[in-house]
């Protein structure tokens, strides 16, 4: 699940990973994005930081206190923030690491997605 | 002879009565003076003829004229008392009235037969036989005597400071007139019927008239109480030796009657003898000492409290703190009621008092410059009438001790009165002159001592205040410094996500272009290049912003930097092969470092990036890692232009871009790679440094702590 306010970005990622196999849901903002993530059982999210309604950390936030029945496997941050105190907050809260948007085309986002869900 | 005495006693007399008259002929009590001065003269030349003459008719008439002279004298002397030294307002008038008409008829009933009927010879000597009145003259002389000794013991009573010792001196002189008249004219002639010592009469009155003339003449007037004392212990002292003597030689005289021998007697005269010059001394001082301290009670030993004050002054540092126990001391060695000091300074008066101060002094600081006379202390009682004299009468001091310096007067110690009601003796002023100078020292000197010290505390507000401000206005930068930050942090984030679309949209449109429109992909390459440098701009940018607020954050681990390096040369082999660059690393042993992840990764990128950049085609990039004895240090080298010797400071500079020398197309690098990678290994605790030959090419060495 790809939570994204920007809707290019958020088309983008969802045209190119559903292109790789991926079966892709998206949330474009944080109340849609904590709502589907509270139903649980995905096997990524790509969660943004910044987000309208809810920030990134307050999804973790709410899905530490009240944990889905079926668990989400792995949180990845897709972010632009960098070295910011927020990333840290929110690796405490469960993520597991972040993937700096920047940093990556659409090429090389499916090579890591595909790494990371093995 | 007895022409010769009462020459003396008259001219005596006379003088004394003149030189108090001419001192103030408006007072009473002077004018009274004379008078009574004129009267004994008088008396003393009619006994002169009285006692001369041995026709009996002519020595009955002189003996009438010194009776009648006598009742003046004796009415003379209470009306000194009573106004002595300034006149007792509370007789009534009508007591004067009927004492003037008792002493006229007294004076005139003496020139009668009535007092004195006629004389005899009797013993060789003219008697005066007494006639019936005889006992009213004795009731008026009585009265007279008495009355004077009541008047001058209320007086005595009442009267403080030098009219305490002027009255003293009164009452002593005619106490002593008295007494010795007694004996001579009355106790030896009924007792013994001994007249030869009645010529001796004028004598006494001398001693009258000159204890009244000092007392009333003389300012300062000697302490009479010591020669009370020292007449007392004498007297005592002749008592005793003389019954030592007279009892050793009766027992001698007793002893020779049996013996009868003058050898024995010479003996026991020498060993009496010696007795008393060896007794003499040690009896004199011991009978001294003992009627000192009867007579002396206020006596201090002027050294000793001078000594203590100087302690006093020399330990205590506060204005407020010396010159309480100042008047502490002073009050209590002198016995006074009161003392007070009253300094002023720039703009006021500061009064500290002493203990038991029942009516505080109420003083301006206009007062007491009034009052500044900075020569002498100024005795109450030793000053002319002045408005000066009215206002210290006013405020009760009855002495001013000025205070000082070489630069400047000070201000008073004031005293009040003593508690004995004593005047202020010699040996006071004399003590209060030592002193005065020294207090000004000592006060001046806790003045000064204040004034430090209230500039210093004045001073350490002033600090603590300038502090608070620094602080407040620190906290302030902290918060600015903070939010710009957070701005910083936000700007960049908000630059990137754009940046991010536009990245993918290029690189997808790249992707969905056809084999043939290789223009098209070049076109889109250049955009992707610029788009991903304008990303590492902002990056860098951010870094550099919290670089130099001192907020950059390195999260330090374990980490393996064999791993790091060999993670760059993969991300980058690609890049250096498209340049026709050789990109390998040479790693021989594990290099655990403590570092943060990320920041190595980013040095490692940042310097190998440079080294691809400016390493010519079919040239080479070596990243290689020693481990040192408690660092490691990994380096980059390249065989490239290299970087000439005058470049090498600014090198590490921000935007410190080398433009010479270089065919690198300067959108290719921010500037700020070699600054941001500098701090960051400083901030991890290691050395970053730069060797290079132009035209060979270069080695960037940096170091990290091993873990």
């Amino acid at each position: 699940m790809v939570v994204e306010d920007d809707q290019n970005n958020r088309n983008l990622y969802q045209t190119v990973l559903s292109n790789a196999g991926f079966k892709v849901e998206v949330a474009a903002d944080g109340g849609e994005g904590l709502t589907k993530c509270q139903a649980g059982g995905y096997d990524l999210v790509l969660l943004d930081v910044m987000l309208p309604k809810m920030d990134g950390v307050g999804i973790l936030t709410e899905l530490k206190k009240n944990p889905p029945k079926i668990p989400n496997k792995k949180i990845y941050l897709l972010t632009n923030l960098t070295h910011d105190p927020i990333l840290k907050e929110a690796v405490s809260l469960g993520a597991i690491d972040v993937i700096l948007k920047t940093d990556v085309n659409p090429e090389e986002l499916v090579k890591k997605v595909k790494e990371i869900l093995g | 002879m007895d022409i010769v005495i009462t020459v003396i006693t008259v001219t005596a007399n006379l003088i004394l009565g003149l030189i108090v008259f001419l001192k103030n002929p408006k007072r009473k009590t002077n004018r009274l003076f004379i008078v009574l001065a004129l009267i004994v003269s008088a008396w003393s030349i009619a006994n002169y003829f009285s006692l001369k003459t041995f026709n009996l008719d002519e020595a009955i008439k002189w003996i009438r004229i010194v009776m009648a002279i006598t009742s003046l004298m004796f009415a003379a002397i209470l009306h000194l008392s009573l106004n002595f030294p300034e006149s007792d307002r509370s007789i009534k008038k009508i007591f004067i009235l009927f004492d003037v008409v008792w002493i006229v008829a007294t004076t005139l009933l003496s020139l009668t037969p009535l007092v004195f009927s006629h004389a005899t010879l009797a013993n060789e000597a003219i008697t005066p036989i007494p006639g019936p009145a005889i006992p009213f003259f004795g009731l008026y002389v009585a009265s007279h005597i008495i009355g004077t000794i009541v008047i001058l013991i209320k007086k005595l009573r009442k009267s403080v400071g030098a009219v305490r010792e002027q009255v003293r001196f009164m009452l002593l002189g005619l106490a002593v007139t008295y007494v010795l008249a007694f004996i001579t004219t009355f106790l030896f002639v009924v007792l013994f019927k001994i007249t030869s010592l009645v010529f001796l009469g004028p004598n006494y009155t001398l001693i009258l008239i000159s204890a009244v003339t000092y007392a009333i003449v003389k300012h300062r007037l000697f302490d009479i109480r010591l020669v009370i004392a020292r007449s007392v212990s004498y007297s005592l002292l002749l008592v005793i030796l003389g019954s030592i003597y007279s009892g050793g030689l009766f027992i001698v005289s007793s002893l020779i009657t049996k013996t009868s021998t003058p050898a024995a007697s010479l003996i026991s005269s020498t060993i009496l003898a010696l007795i008393i010059a060896y007794t003499f001394q040690p009896l004199r001082s011991l009978l001294e000492k003992t009627t000192d301290k009867i007579f002396f009670k206020e006596r201090y030993d002027t050294e000793a409290v001078l000594n203590t004050l100087s302690k006093t002054m020399a330990t205590s540092l506060t204005l407020g703190d010396v010159t309480a126990r100042i008047l502490t001391i002073i009050t209590h060695e002198l016995r006074l009621t009161d003392a007070t000091f009253a300094i002023i300074n720039d703009k006021d008066i500061y009064i500290v008092e002493s203990q038991h101060h029942d009516k505080p002094l109420d003083m301006t600081k206009g007062d007491i410059e009034k009052m500044a006379d900075p020569e002498k202390l100024l005795i109450l009682d030793e000053m002319e009438e002045s408005p000066l004299k009215d206002f210290m009468r006013k405020k009760e001091i009855s002495l001013a001790v000025p205070l000082l310096t070489k630069q400047h007067f000070m201000g008073f110690l004031l005293l009040g009165e003593k508690s004995s009601g004593e005047i202020f003796f010699d040996q006071d002023v004399n003590f209060l002159s030592i002193l005065g100078p020294e207090l000004s020292v000592a006060l001046q000197n806790a003045q000064r001592f204040e004034e430090i010290s209230r500039f210093n505390i004045t001073l350490q507000e002033e600090v603590k205040k300038a502090t608070g401000e620094l602080e407040s206005a620190n906290e302030k930068l902290k918060k600015l410094d903070q939010v710009k930050d957070e701005f910083i942090s936000i700007a960049s984030h908000d630059l990137r996500s754009p940046m991010a679309t536009v990245k993918n949209y290029i690189w997808l449109a790249r992707s969905e272009l056809g084999k043939a429109d290789t223009k098209a992909k070049k076109d889109l390459d250049i955009a992707l290049e610029s788009t991903e440098h304008g990303i590492s701009l902002v990056a860098d940018m951010l870094d550099v912003s919290r670089i130099e607020a001192g907020r950059i954050e390195l999260n330090p681990e374990k980490l393996d930097a064999k791993h790091e390096i060999e993670l760059v040369v993969e991300e980058l082999k690609k890049q250096a092969a498209d340049k026709q660059i050789t990109l390998n690393s040479e790693v021989k042993s594990d290099l655990s470092v403590n570092a943060d992840k990320e920041r190595v990764h980013q040095v490692l990128t940042n310097l190998t990036v440079n080294a691809i950049k400016f390493t010519p085609a079919n040239g080479k990039v070596t990243i290689m890692g020693f481990k040192k004895e408690k660092t490691i240090e990994i380096t980059i080298a390249d065989t490239g232009i290299g970087i000439k010797k005058e470049d090498l400071g600014k090198l590490f500079t921000k935007f410190g871009k080398l433009e010479s020398g270089t065919n690198v197309p300067s959108t290719q690098g921010t500037g700020l790679g070699l600054f941001i990678s500098k701090n960051i290994v400083e901030l991890s605790g290691g050395k970053i440094r730069v060797e290079s030959t132009p035209g060979k090419g270069s080695k960037f060495s940096f170091t990290l702590p091993s873990s």
